[in-house]
């Protein structure tokens, strides 16, 4: 097993790339964009933020394993936030694909772009401070 | 949705791996080790489920209700298998 300090990096530059996928994907489903963009940034999703979104969690569930951090009272309210994020990026995902297809997001994600840095505050605020 | 089925199933098999064989050889041997592996196996693969059909509802436009049964049934045991006979098959 690699050592903890290593996955610990690792987890973070995934989050990294999750995060800045997630928020790219937020603004160009808010503001309309060419089809070239969307082509690209549908790409930039597939290739990039959909396997760091997958490392993120299989590196955030080892950690918590071998960090021993389940009687954490932060984890689940991180958890939540992480969730969010992650379903917010599944819509955003289907949403470039209709945004492609010529058809209109639904238009509650005009606000995404505003949930991304409400739920990356969350989680970096609880990760550092571990307040209970 | 070829992927959002394939996932269903594997969740599902994940689920019953982790209820019906890993749980009882913790509690009923004393080895843990299944549950160490299937139940973050399981974890991940209901992640990746409930992604999908975010993805899949914005799409298609399902109603918002369609798509949190469909998520809250994941998490029922054998209902992921009735779930993937019910999705279109494109």
């Amino acid at each position: 097993m690699p050592d903890y300090s290593l996955l610990k990096i690792l987890h973070a530059i995934a989050a990294t790339l999750t995060v800045i996928g997630i928020l790219m994907s937020a603004f160009a489903v808010a503001k309309p964009q060419p089809a070239t963009k969307l082509a690209a940034m549908r790409k930039w999703d597939l290739f990039v933020t959909v396997p760091a979104l997958v490392l993120v969690w299989i590196l955030g569930v080892t950690l918590t394993i071998e960090g021993n951090w389940f009687p954490s009272g932060w984890l689940p309210l991180k958890l939540v936030f992480v969730l969010g994020l992650s379903a917010l990026h599944g819509m955003l995902a289907g949403s470039l694909k209709r945004l492609q297809r010529g058809q209109p997001a639904p238009a509650f994600l005009r606000f995404a772009p505003y949930l991304v840095i409400v739920c990356v505050v969350a989680i970096v605020a609880l990760v550092e401070t571990k307040p209970f | 949705m070829l992927l959002l089925r394939a996932v269903a199933l594997l969740e599902a098999i994940a689920f019953l791996l982790l209820l019906f064989v890993a749980v009882p050889l913790k509690h009923l041997t004393g080895t843990p080790e299944p549950v160490l592996v299937l139940g973050p196996v399981h974890g991940i693969a209901f992640l990746a489920y409930a992604w999908l059909i975010g993805r899949e509802a914005v799409d298609r436009s399902w109603p918002a209700g369609r798509a949190l049964w469909l998520i809250i049934a994941g998490l029922i045991p054998l209902a992921p298998f009735f779930i993937v006979r019910s999705l279109p098959a494109k």
